[in-house]
């Protein structure tokens, strides 16, 4: 059944859009800003995995906690060294520290451009084989890409609900203000934050490189992703973004099979067209009202 | 406007007057003629970003559509150049306000995407209509807006832009229109409940700033007489921005100042041509953490230290 | 309605999420009377101004205002009309100067544009006690003035009705003085008022009549005596109580 298998492989990469939308609209939610540097965070990882892999032989997992390690690092520095500054300037810093995201953007993406040069590298997969369910054929390539998605957004959540930080970066994302008078220390939660959200991009960066090759423009495509997924799921929601993510990978694996593979990348822009005719705030107050609608029916 | 204001601005305009008469060396010419479009766009992007407060990052799209509009006219209806350019800007124009529209409801941040989405749909909606635009391949055999090939009438023609846009620019928000537009960057919702509609001024100063960013690409067409769908990416978004965050935001002169600052330091250091996209961004970061008032800013600074050393 | 009213609400009610901010408020006021709204933090006075400035449009009910049902306006038309507004935490435009702040609303605020005077911005600075201030930015203002700035900005557009929301809050007892000679003059040139305050000794003072908001219903509205020896609101203010009312006075 063709369907079914397309309708797979939609879920795998979804689970990847996923991700890559939770650490763009997780950053939005507390701080208020588009991280424009976003996509070369990945970028970065991408880069790392094939040194590290292709180059120094090391395991996949140690790869991994490498790269999250790496560009959590990254990401924290990167809020400290240059957000903070433009954030301590004056009360309407969004704005500018957006600025300063897209000049960070183009300053990484040319810096590697010049050290690393343009080609395209990369390496063929991870995992050779599929597994045969009879009706879908499942590398396990992919099955790898979906389990550490899964578990990746699983640990994030159980993050965000169950720990203390979670609790803390829910009050930063809801009320500022109150959240500073509750005793939270909003510094350490921005840093925190947006190391976090370079993390979570750096899965994606390892596990698709594979997929998307490496080179220095490659962080263009999980900006896009991250765009259209946040405006699906709606700017700031989590849920919204996790269930954007999934739905964008499963229309864009549909779209390629069955109009036109030329049309995959079409099918985010489509989707932000759509969403900002119909639905401006996302899906994500209409997942709110279906939620009350099923809890007091 | 004091003595010293003036002086420095005649001084300025007979730099920009004069020396192309005095240089006839056509390359230095050409810089001339970038350098004046781009003083055009960064002043019309600062009064959507830097007056308003509405940024948008497909900027570039508007130019493109202004070109391939006008040069398409004028290669397959022979009109008069002049009305090609206008009917380029005015759909650009139009297409500005139309995208604005959903805009208006949502937060800043949805509108900074979707003005970016577009720029990217427009450039390769611009790429793949190859029956109309010839894609990547570009269009070219465009009719030149002046029939001789004297680069001075096209450099005093877009400077004639320039003074012009930048005379209506001052008119505009020396007037009421100019304090509704401040007013509404303020505080939006108390410029709503003292009476202004913020969502026209919206529409308006996007259909303002687009139709300019048109008029400008169809005199860049009609120039260059060769255009690719090159002409929408987000890369000149990104440079008009930084010339004018860079000359100073939220002033008249400093995009000018900026525009042409970033062109001709970039042929100064024209072994840095590789290195200009990372310049650009080093700007970026700069400007706005280390000196976010630009270079009009550092020059009103100097004035008033100077000022106080005189005394 | 009667024809005596200067706004009307009927059934007014606005939700944000789950949370049903205003449910079915209804009331007239009558044009020349002072009216405060009082209630206990987060009964919905604020969200109350916003509709009828406009700024929130209600889910239900309907909004009229001299005669013209202005639910579906825009808050810049209904201010053309002949509402004014200030805000609970106070928003001038910083940084313009206090006679730009005015000019704003004299261009733009009144049903037909007029070209505005010196003597008219003068004229309204010295109203309100600001003339000295005239060309000072906003924002280098102290509190106590930014309100009376916001207050002349209000007054530049002309309003028949003027919704001050807590301008005294966060004056000393002097300031509150003022505010209360500057309440009463601009009353006396045939303004409507609507206050939302929470500082008792001006509701008291000042009211015509008094409305009572709690949870987003209306509790009471009645003359301020009658108001405050109301057993509803008193325990609404003070928790229920099993002592007399009179006992505790």
């Amino acid at each position: 059944m063709v369907f079914l298998q397309q309708i797979v492989n939609g879920l795998v990469i979804g689970a990847m859009y996923s991700v890559i939308g939770v650490g763009f609209t997780l950053i939005f939610g507390i701080m208020r800003i588009l991280n424009f540097a976003y996509g070369e965070f990945y970028m970065l990882a991408s880069y790392g995995a094939f040194v590290a892999y292709s180059a120094l032989g090391l395991p996949l997992w140690l790869v991994l906690i490498l790269m999250i390690l790496a560009l959590f690092g990254i990401g924290a520095a990167t809020e400290r060294s240059l957000i903070k500054p433009v954030r301590e300037r004056s009360m309407d810093w969004s704005v500018p520290v957006i600025m300063v995201t897209l000049g960070l953007q183009i300053v990484l993406q040319n810096l590697v451009l010049l050290l690393a040069g343009g080609t395209y590298q990369g390496i063929s997969a991870y995992l050779i084989g599929s597994l045969d369910l009879g009706w879908i054929l499942i590398s396990y390539e992919r099955l790898l890409i979906l389990g550490v998605s899964l578990g990746l957004l699983a640990a994030t959540w159980f993050l965000i609900q169950k720990t203390k930080f979670g609790l803390a970066m829910l009050a930063v994302s809801q009320n500022k203000e109150g959240a500073i008078l509750s005793g939270i220390n909003l510094q350490r939660i921005y840093t925190l934050s947006f190391g976090l959200s370079a993390a979570l991009v750096a899965v994606p960066g390892v596990m698709l490189m594979p997929l998307l090759y490496v080179y220095p423009t490659v962080g263009q495509v999980p900006i896009m992703k991250a765009f259209a997924v946040t405006l699906l799921g709606g700017m700031g929601n989590i849920q919204g973004a996790i269930i954007g993510g999934f739905v964008l990978g499963i229309s864009e694996t549909l779209a390629s099979a069955y109009i036109s593979s030329l049309m995959k990348d079409g099918v985010a822009f489509a989707f932000m067209i759509l969403i900002l005719i119909f639905y401006p705030a996302g899906i994500g107050p209409y997942l709110q009202q279906l939620r009350q609608k099923v809890i007091r029916p | 406007m004091t003595r010293r204001d003036f002086t420095l601005l005649v001084g300025f305009a007979c730099l920009i007057l004069v020396i192309p008469l005095v240089v006839r060396n056509e390359y230095f010419l050409h810089l001339f003629i970038l350098a004046a479009m781009f003083a055009n766009l960064a002043g019309y992007w600062n009064l959507l970003d830097g007056y308003l407060g509405l940024i948008n990052f497909g900027y570039a799209a508007y130019v493109g559509i202004g070109a391939y509009t006008s040069a398409l006219l004028a290669m397959h209806f022979s009109l008069p150049i002049p009305l090609c350019m206008v009917i380029g800007g005015l759909l650009a124009g139009i297409v500005g306000v139309l995208l604005i529209i959903p805009c208006l409801r949502m937060v800043t941040f949805s509108t900074a995407i979707v003005t970016l989405a577009f720029g990217e749909i427009a450039r390769i909606g611009a790429t793949a209509w190859t029956g109309l635009t010839k894609g990547e391949m570009g269009l070219w055999g465009i009719p030149p807006l002046f029939p001789s090939q004297n680069k001075l009438l096209y450099y005093y023609g877009c400077l004639g832009l320039l003074v012009l846009g930048a005379l209506m620019l001052k008119c505009l928000l020396h007037s009421r229109l100019g304090l509704a537009v401040l007013s509404t960057r303020e505080d939006e919702t108390a410029a709503n409940t003292s009476g202004i509609e913020t969502n026209r001024i919206k529409l308006l100063i996007s259909g303002i700033s687009c139709f300019a960013a048109g008029v400008v690409g169809a005199f860049y067409a009609h120039y260059i007489l060769t255009i690719t769908p090159g002409l929408f990416s987000i890369g000149y978004t990104i440079q008009i921005m930084t010339m004018s965050m860079f000359g100073g935001k939220g002033t008249l002169s400093g995009p000018i100042l900026g525009a042409f600052a970033l062109i001709f330091l970039g042929e100064g250091f024209r072994f840095m041509q590789d290195y200009r996209m990372l310049v650009y961004g080093f700007l970026i970061i700069g400007t706005v953490m280390v000196f976010p008032t630009g270079l009009a800013g550092a020059i009103a600074r100097v004035k008033q230290a100077m000022g106080i050393k005189r005394k | 309605m009667s024809s005596e009213a200067i706004l009307s609400l009927r059934e007014v009610s606005k939700s944000f999420g789950g949370l049903k901010a205003l449910d079915t408020v209804s009331f007239d006021l009558d044009r020349g009377q002072i009216t405060s709204l009082v209630g206990p933090n987060g009964s919905g006075k604020t969200t109350l101004f916003n509709c009828i400035s406009g700024i929130y449009t209600p889910e239900s009910g309907r909004i009229h205002f001299s005669g013209r049902e202005v639910t579906s306006y825009s808050a810049a038309r209904r201010c053309k009309m002949g509402i004014g507004r200030t805000f609970q935490v106070v928003r001038p435009f910083l940084k313009m100067t206090c006679f730009e702040n005015i000019l704003v609303g004299w261009c733009f605020g009144q049903e037909k544009y007029q070209k505005p005077a010196a003597s008219d911005a003068d004229g309204i600075l010295e109203f309100v006690g600001l003339k000295d201030r005239k060309h000072h930015q906003a924002g280098e203002l102290r509190l106590a003035e930014r309100k009376r700035l916001e207050i002349a900005r209000a007054l530049a557009t002309q309003p028949k009705l003027l919704l001050l929301d807590e301008v005294a809050a966060g004056l000393n007892p002097v300031e509150v003085q003022q505010v209360v000679t500057l309440l009463r003059q601009i009353h006396q040139q045939g303004i409507t008022l609507l206050i939302v305050e929470h500082v008792m000794s001006l509701v008291m003072d000042i009211s015509d009549r008094v409305i009572v908001l709690n949870e987003g219903k209306k509790l009471a509205d009645d003359q301020p005596e009658y108001v405050s020896n109301n057993q509803k609101v008193i325990e609404v203010y003070l928790g229920p109580s099993e002592l007399d009312p009179k006992d505790t006075a």
